[in-house]
């Protein structure tokens, strides 16, 4: 089947080198078919078998005290106590949204929910970790839209709220922009379903979409070749995404989990038919004998290639226990979906296809002929894995050398001025313009609406997993009967346990100019500020999903980020006691030849034992003290501020330490909880001004400005300090709060135990927001007009 | 010119454009579309001999544009979307097909030098050429064996190209004589969609067709510039003359097929396999919020003679049989709201009837119009 | 034993692609405390229901137009039926959508002016007091409930708006903050603000807000309580729909 011609470019054609291919040779003892080579060559591309990343991913702490899943199988899953298990996961669909920025964003959110419920889980959130270039070119405001515009297409559609992300731009984003998608969903009980196709006998179903000739070779061979120009030729490799369908699928994948005759659920993914089969497999022990003539098509003429390889979106593969299959087709028949049965689970290891008739299209004898026969595992999981060559890259120390005596310091009456070119600059700017196009309220959980430091969501005892009492006549037969069938808690059951409600805080951060500048603090500080933002929505830090999107891995000095942002990451970790339960790689992530930042992104899971002691940024109340807790340093390495007045990224970036980070949090979380705190806010990008900014701009009528003098916040040891740096460096480590005057003592006595600095930068005033340097008035300004000026910015470059 | 452009190809002819932001409507469409901009200058004998033709680009272009749209109506998949300007079309975005099929009703050119025949004697029987397009090679002409060693297209893409060139070649003979022109031979291109379907491509003008003058066999084609016969550009304003005005005949044909119910064809009177083209408008009377917005884009991008925009919706419908009728209530029940929307419908037969059937006329569409 | 008091029996239908039914269920059930159960879309008998949600998401994909295949549903005929027998029909967002695809409201919705998706709080004002559903409401006042729509720029032909005016058929506006029914607080371009209106007979209710999103102070405003308030008020004053026949099941359902 494999066309005539130089040998050499067998293993070529499907990416695959010499030696993979002497490999392969050796695991089949014979040389692969088309079909099987192209197997192969999809299943052990970067994308899929993570060859080059595997060894590194290792040094990530993937254990802890409430996981109850960790990485290898779909979703990662944190039990949470009282019944709640949470799945969620993140995942990057970059290459796909920078040719096709609506499908590709919309596909990418369509991947995750089917990540997470195929675990069983229904999702209730979704966050997205945006990265695009500066907005001054018409090409990033198109990708912007299209993103944007995909991500609010298939969430709103499937009903899951997008609850928070976050927004970055930077021109090494220009060409190749980073879409992000975590989902996050909610089990109950224990029964989280595997991707198993457990005991041989049981029967394989495929259900969803048909399958047609798209995106063959579509997000693997993207993600795993470097991005450029001949990538815009493959544009046909972008699917489109159905949302309906896939809102169906999440019904009826539900209503199974429920069901005792359900053995196992794999979506398909990049690699489609191939990688879902062999991976449940796999993970089983087990084989697979497939029949794929029975496969449903949407084109005619397919050939056993083209079907293995096809990656057409929203389609699951079901394993069902043998005899029950009909009534598995009876409740896909019920949501109006495709299945079909298409083989059955073996005991000896082998994924074999088999196909009828004679070829594309032909009219056989009905007999078959197994076109295909591969050990599952040595698709799924025996890949080669690398330890590719690493070197620090040449960059970096001319990067690094900042010479601050080069930087003058503002005048006096020009620090107004740069604080209102630091609020207009998208990445500090309000972002509503994005999450105002994304449902974020659906299914009533989102207690905090996007624009805080986390999402907050409560968790609800009857969240169903099912439509109950769907399709019965018997208008009684529900809800209490329906309730007592699938084991969800009754109204009166909600009722007893009222007074409490539990929750979750959700963040995705990651700064890529940090990564940039010194990749193991990019990787510690993505992990501590994750942690700390839902430490400040008054949660506690659970665990992380993640994305690493890197440039070409071929090059040592990327090879060399890649493995210093995950022992920066991997040690965050250990500290802050948030272990890894998931993500993925995303290399080849290049601009014109230029690699993009390192840019990790981390997808914080965190848990509220009462909602009622949740947690948002803004100000409540006149007269209450604002304070500052952790201290700023003079650190203007890597900040928006430096990249606003000189253009550059460069410098050091603010150190992480992680002990303080530690102490920090848990100080932060014990204040919140012990309700002595009316709002908690991260110091970010833009520093404490900004931070104070936003305070008071999401402020509750009546506390909308302050009084503050910066300079209470540093370091005694350091009373010189630039006023620029206190104003807009970006330390780490520091939260501002505030509070009811007469809790002062109780806080400060609290931040003594902790270990945590704790000053008093001034007071809640309405209507005014001055910024003091001792005594003297840095800025002054009404609050109104600088948030105008904040809400204004992204609307403004975007349309 | 738009500088958010990016060319991607120039040739001799053409070059081939990625839309600009906005150029090619909304992104979904952008994706799948290309610009194609004809270019004045003209080369023959592969590249041997080079020149201009003032105004030949903007009569490739329409010429082009108006025999495509006929094709299209008679059922043959173009990359065709419309034209952008005198210069200008949109087309899909194909792959190209690196083969060049040239059909042959008149002894001429190559054929003539290659057989001996006389130029300008008729062939007993269409013959049907394939060239590999390859400049270094002068695009030698090859067979089906060497498509096939060559791995060029695959068998069904040979066999579509070859019916869809035979087919093209019926309808545009026809068409072509009512304009005064004979149609002598032509090249055409061919493209794979990204769905895999083969689709025609490239242009159909005075540079890749020889036209006649059917009264006295006046060359009206490039062969004017070939040959140094002069009046090169006359010749060529006056096949975008002829085209033009027969275009308006092929259009009152087409209403007057759909008047006489008798002369329908076979698949318009339900009796073969139809396409049905379903066009859904906002009524003029209600505000269109996207028709606003791309006006208004268009009008940026400094397109000032737009007056007005409406957007609508396209629906094709595959059908076992026709009924007009049940097309309309279609229309009526689901596919438009007629509290807001407009629609009309045209009918195309699927594929061509079997041997023996009458071939299909002017295809024959029932209108109909929401309250 | 004390009888427990009479609860009103919501029935919220699922179509394929609804994903407020979830929410409507929560806030009827487990909030109003009302009797509350899912109406699957083939079912073809509402008899014992009070009142039929059709509620919010995008049903069928709102492929080809926002409810243009719902309305072909089984149950929509039922649901026809139901309205004629005089059973409270509450269409949230896309079951309003539906509605007016169906002709049990006069209209049609375009896109948003922006374009674009908006999900936001707005405020609304009650128009008439004198309908099922907000009958608990005060004249005028202001309601805080959150929109999330693609498609509700409400239009309909002017002598059928004036008419609806004329008749205290629109039953809620887009107001600012203080409840003047100004341009920049209409969030999507809907003609005189319209947010609301209701049918001749006065028993369906179609408004693009969703005030099942809004029945907790958790959530930031329980201002949808009213509405729900209004459905149960009603009900248990005027009672139920007409049974097709007596004695409908259900736990004294009076007809």
């Amino acid at each position: 089947m494999s066309k005539p011609g130089n040998r050499a470019a067998v293993w070529e054609e499907v990416g695959l080198t010499e030696d993979e291919y002497g490999r392969i040779v050796g695991i089949l003892g014979r040389e692969p078919n088309h079909t099987e080579l192209g197997m192969f060559g999809l299943m052990w591309s970067e994308h899929c078998s993570y060859k080059t990343s595997k060894v590194h991913l290792r040094l990530l702490p993937t254990t802890g005290k409430r996981i109850v899943v960790g990485p290898g199988e779909n979703a990662g899953v944190a039990d949470l106590g009282d019944g709640f298990l949470v799945a969620w996961k993140m995942e990057s669909h970059n290459h796909p949204s920078a040719i096709e920025p609506y499908q590709g964003a919309a596909t990418g959110v369509g991947g995750i929910l089917r990540d997470i419920f195929t675990m069983g889980a229904r999702p209730i959130a979704c966050l997205d970790s945006l990265r695009f270039g500066h907005l001054d070119t018409a090409r990033a405001r198109y990708l912007v839209g299209g993103v944007v515009a995909g991500i609010a297409g298939y969430g709103n559609t499937t009903g899951i709220p997008t609850v928070g992300g976050e927004i970055y731009f930077d021109d090494c984003y220009r060409d190749n922009c980073l879409v992000n998608v975590m989902c996050v969903g909610l089990l109950h009980g224990d029964r989280v379903i595997r991707g198993r196709a457990e005991r041989p006998g049981n029967v394989v179903l495929l259900v969803g979409n048909r399958t047609g000739r798209d995106g063959i070779h579509g997000a693997s061979l993207l993600a795993s070749r470097e991005f450029d120009e001949k990538a815009e030729e493959m544009r046909p490799a972008v699917q489109v995404a159905d949302p309906f369908v896939e809102k169906l699928l999440i019904e009826a994948c539900l209503e199974l989990s429920t069901w005792d005759g359900l053995v196992g659920i794999n979506d398909l993914g990049a690699a489609g038919l191939t990688s879902a089969a062999s991976e449940m497999a796999s993970r089983a022990g087990t084989g697979l004998d497939l029949d794929i003539s029975r496969v449903p098509r949407r084109e005619p003429g397919m050939n056993p290639y083209e079907v293995m390889l096809s990656e057409s979106q929203e389609r699951m593969l079901v394993v069902v226990k043998k005899g029950r299959e009909k009534e598995a087709l009876d409740i896909f028949a019920k949501w109006g979906l495709n299945a079909a049965i298409i083989g059955k689970v073996t005991g000896d290891g082998m994924l074999r296809l088999r196909d009828r008739g004679n070829g594309a299209g032909g009219e056989g004898d009905g007999s078959t002929r197994v076109v295909a026969e591969i050990p599952a595992r040595a698709l799924a999981h025996d890949a080669p894995a690398y330890d590719r060559p690493r070197a620090e890259p040449a960059y970096l120390a001319e990067a690094r050398r900042l010479d601050l005596d080069k930087v003058p310091e503002p005048a006096r009456d020009a620090y107004a001025g740069v604080f209102r070119g630091l609020l207009a600059s998208p990445n500090i700017a309000c972002k509503e313009w994005v999450w105002r196009q994304y449902d974020h309220m659906v299914r009533i959980n989102t207690l905090v609406l996007p624009g805080s430091d986390a999402a907050v969501l409560r968790l609800k005892h009857d969240e169903p997993l099912t439509r109950t009492g769907e399709g019965r006549a018997a208008p009684d037969a529900a809800p209490a009967g329906a309730r007592q069938a699938t084991g969800i808690a009754s109204a009166d059951d909600v009722a007893q346990a009222a007074g409490v409600e539990r929750g979750i805080a959700l963040s995705t951060d990651g700064n890529g100019r940090y990564a940039y500048l010194d990749p193991y603090t990019g990787g510690a500080q993505a992990v501590a500020e994750a942690a700390r933002n839902v430490v400040c929505a008054g949660a506690e830090p659970v665990g992380l999903t993640n994305c690493l999107n890197f440039a070409n891995p071929e090059d040592p000095g990327i090879m060399w980020q890649f493995r210093k942002v995950i022992e920066g990451m991997a040690e965050a970790c250990r500290v802050l006691e948030t272990p890894v339960t998931g993500g993925n790689v995303s290399f080849y992530n290049e601009t014109m030849d230029q690699p993009i930042f390192p840019t990790p992104v981390i997808g914080m899971l965190g848990y509220l034992d009462d909602v009622e002691r949740r947690m948002t940024a803004g100000f409540k109340k006149a007269g209450g003290a604002v304070l500052l807790a952790g201290e700023t340093r003079e650190e203007l390495g890597g900040s928006e501020y430096l990249k606003l007045v000189t253009g550059e990224v460069r410098g050091l970036p603010p150190a992480v330490d992680l002990g303080r980070e530690k102490a920090l949090q848990e100080f932060v979380l014990a204040a919140i909880r012990a309700g002595l705190v009316h709002s908690a806010h991260d110091c970010a990008e833009g520093g404490l001004a900004v931070a104070l900014a936003e305070c008071a701009f999401l402020a509750e009528p009546g506390a909308r400005g302050l009084d503050a003098d910066v300079k209470a916040s540093i370091d005694p040891q350091e009373p010189d300090m630039r006023l620029d740096a206190i104003l807009f460096g970006e330390t780490q480590s520091r939260v501002v709060l505030s509070c009811d005057l007469s809790r002062l003592d109780t806080l400060y006595a609290m931040a003594k135990k902790y270990g945590v600095p704790l000053a008093r930068l001034g007071t809640v005033r309405d209507g005014r927001f001055v910024l003091r340097a001792g005594k003297t008035p840095v800025i002054e300004e009404t609050t109104a007009e600088l948030e105008a000026i904040w809400r204004r910015a992204l609307p403004e470059a975007l349309e | 010119m738009d500088d958010s452009r990016r060319k991607l190809y120039e040739g001799k002819a053409k070059i081939v454009w990625e839309a600009g932001p906005g150029e090619a409507g909304p992104g979904a469409e952008a994706a799948r579309t290309y610009i194609v901009e004809y270019k004045d200058d003209a080369t023959a004998f592969d590249g041997k001999k080079r020149g201009r033709i003032g105004g030949k680009g903007r009569v490739n272009n329409l010429v082009s544009a108006l025999l495509f749209d006929l094709l299209e109506r008679e059922g043959v998949p173009t990359h065709f979307v419309r034209t952008l300007g005198d210069r200008e079309m949109l087309v899909r975005r194909v792959k190209i097909i690196p083969v060049e099929v040239v059909v042959r009703n008149v002894a001429a050119g190559s054929l003539a030098k290659r057989l001996g025949l006389e130029e300008g004697a008729p062939l007993a029987r269409t013959v049907l050429e394939h060239y590999y397009k390859s400049d270094e090679l002068g695009d030698p002409l090859i067979n089906r064996y060497h498509l096939r060693t060559l791995d060029l297209a695959a068998d069904p893409e040979i066999d579509r190209m070859e019916s869809l060139a035979l087919r093209i070649n019926d309808i545009l003979g026809g068409a072509l004589e009512e304009c005064g022109l004979r149609l002598i031979d032509f090249k055409l291109e061919f493209g794979r969609t990204d769905t895999g379907e083969v689709i025609l491509a490239d242009e159909i003008s005075p540079d890749t067709c020889r036209f006649w003058d059917t009264e006295t066999n006046e060359k009206l084609d490039k062969d004017r510039f070939r040959r140094d016969l002069g009046d090169v550009e006359e010749a060529y304003e006056e096949v975008l003359r002829r085209v033009t005005a027969g275009a308006e005949k092929w259009r009152v044909r087409r209403r007057g097929a759909r008047a006489s119910g008798g002369e329908r064809p076979a698949h318009a009177r339900g009796e073969w396999p139809a396409h049905a083209r379903v066009f859904v408008t906002l009524k003029s009377t209600v505000l269109d919020p996207q028709g606003a917005a791309v006006e208004n884009a268009l009008r940026t991008l400094g397109y000032d003679e737009v007056k007005s925009v409406r957007v609508g919706k396209f629906i094709t419908l595959e059908l076992t049989h026709l009924s007009p009728e049940r097309v309309d209530e279609m229309c009526r029940r689901l596919l438009a709201n007629p509290v807001i929307e407009d629609y009309r419908f045209e009918v195309v037969p699927a594929t061509a009837p079997p041997a023996g059937s009458p071939p299909p006329g002017a295809p024959t569409g029932t209108g109909g119009k929401g309250q | 034993m004390t009888p427990a008091p009479r609860r009103v029996r919501f029935g919220v239908v699922v179509f394929p692609g609804s994903n407020c039914d979830a929410d409507a269920h929560h806030a009827i059930g487990n909030v109003m405390g009302q009797k509350v159960e899912y109406v699957w879309h083939g079912r073809t008998d509402l008899e014992g229901f009070d009142c039929i949600v059709l509620p919010g998401g995008f049903s069928y994909g709102d492929y080809l137009r926002t409810g243009a295949i719902a309305r072909f549903s089984p149950v929509m005929n039922e649901v026809a039926r139901f309205v004629e027998r005089g059973g409270l029909v509450l269409g949230i967002c896309n079951g309003f959508q539906i509605l007016l695809e169906a002709g049990m409201l006069p209209g049609a919705m375009l896109r948003n002016e922006s374009l674009q998706f908006r999900c936001l709080y707005v405020h609304l004002r009650v128009e008439n007091t004198d309908t099922p559903f907000t009958r608990a409401c005060r004249p005028g006042q202001i309601l805080r409930i959150p929109i999330a729509h693609a498609e509700g720029n409400y239009t309909a032909r002017p002598e059928v708006v004036e008419d609806l005016e004329r008749t205290g058929r629109v039953v809620f506006r887009y107001v600012n903050e203080a409840g003047e029914a100004t341009p920049e607080a209409n969030p999507n371009g809907s003609v005189a603000n319209i947010a609301g209106i209701v049918n001749a007979a006065g028993n369906v209710l179609g408004l693009m807000p969703h005030p099942e999103r809004c029945t907790e102070e958790l959530l930031g405003s329980a201002d949808g309580r009213y509405i729900f308030e209004s459905i149960v008020a009603h009900v248990l004053a005027e009672g139920g729909p007409r049974g097709p026949t007596a004695g409908s099941p259900g736990g004294g359902v009076v007809g």
